[in-house]
């Protein structure tokens, strides 16, 4: 090997290394700022609103003469406000009796509308119901969501 | 016997009626014993009158509007 190829190949050599340390020290590129990411806010929980004993419910499924306190022979009647709900949500009921802890009647429903909805239900029994304390226990998909009593009175 | 009727022993709530209806959907009724439709619109819209309109809405399952059954569930029409 002459002068000239050794010379060669010593250029070739540390144009290799200079070519290798130049990239190990390249930088990396900034990447470009991420739009940041914003998250829209959770529905809000469908809840019942308001739940009402009464002697009746008018057509929009809302109390008339509302009162928590009944006469045995009286149709019971409960109109209960739920909201956030979607179509097919399910409105429980069970209505206890307290005297013995029993369950007098459960009733579901699954909601129609989407936000607001009215619902109604009642009980009532021929030969009257006993007296005492009543309570009814409204779950919400499965949920208790909300519970209210009243009394029946001879 | 016990002045607290809830102690004497568990109750047959069987014989309860009852539904529920909600809005979006026709209101029901569930007939009881005693029941006439005239009864039942009295009950519903404060008019006896109003008994053929529910009538009209069960004409499916009502032939004769004397002749309802206990049990049976009707549409209440708005």
């Amino acid at each position: 090997m002459n002068k000239r190829t050794m010379f060669s190949i010593g250029v070739i050599l540390l144009l290799a290394v200079v070519v290798g340390l130049v990239g190990c020290g390249k930088k990396e590129e900034p990447k470009p700022a991420q739009a940041p990411v914003v998250q829209a806010p959770p529905p809000p929980a469908p809840a019942v609103a308001s739940l009402t004993f009464a002697k009746g419910v008018d057509v929009n499924w809302t109390a008339v003469n509302p009162t928590a306190e009944f006469k045995g022979s009286d149709r019971i009647n409960a109109s209960i406000r739920t909201e956030n709900v979607v179509p097919g949500n399910q409105l429980l009921v069970r209505w206890l009796y307290l005297g013995t802890n029993q369950l007098v009647k459960a009733d579901s429903v699954a909601l129609k509308e989407a936000g607001l909805n009215n619902s109604a239900f009642y009980i009532e029994r021929a030969k009257g119901l006993p007296p005492g304390e009543y309570k009814l226990d409204a779950y919400l998909n499965g949920a208790l969501a909300k519970s209210a009593g009243f009394k029946v009175v001879k | 016997m016990s002045p607290f009727p809830g102690n004497d022993g568990p109750i047959d709530f069987s014989d309860v009626t009852g539904g529920g209806t909600t809005s979006g959907g026709p209101r029901t009724y569930v007939v009881k014993k005693g029941d006439s439709l005239s009864k039942i619109a009295k009950e519903m819209y404060g008019d006896v009158k109003l008994w053929k309109k529910i009538f009209e809405a069960n004409k499916a399952t009502i032939k004769n509007p004397d002749l309802i059954k206990v049990g049976q569930e009707l549409i209440i029409p708005d």
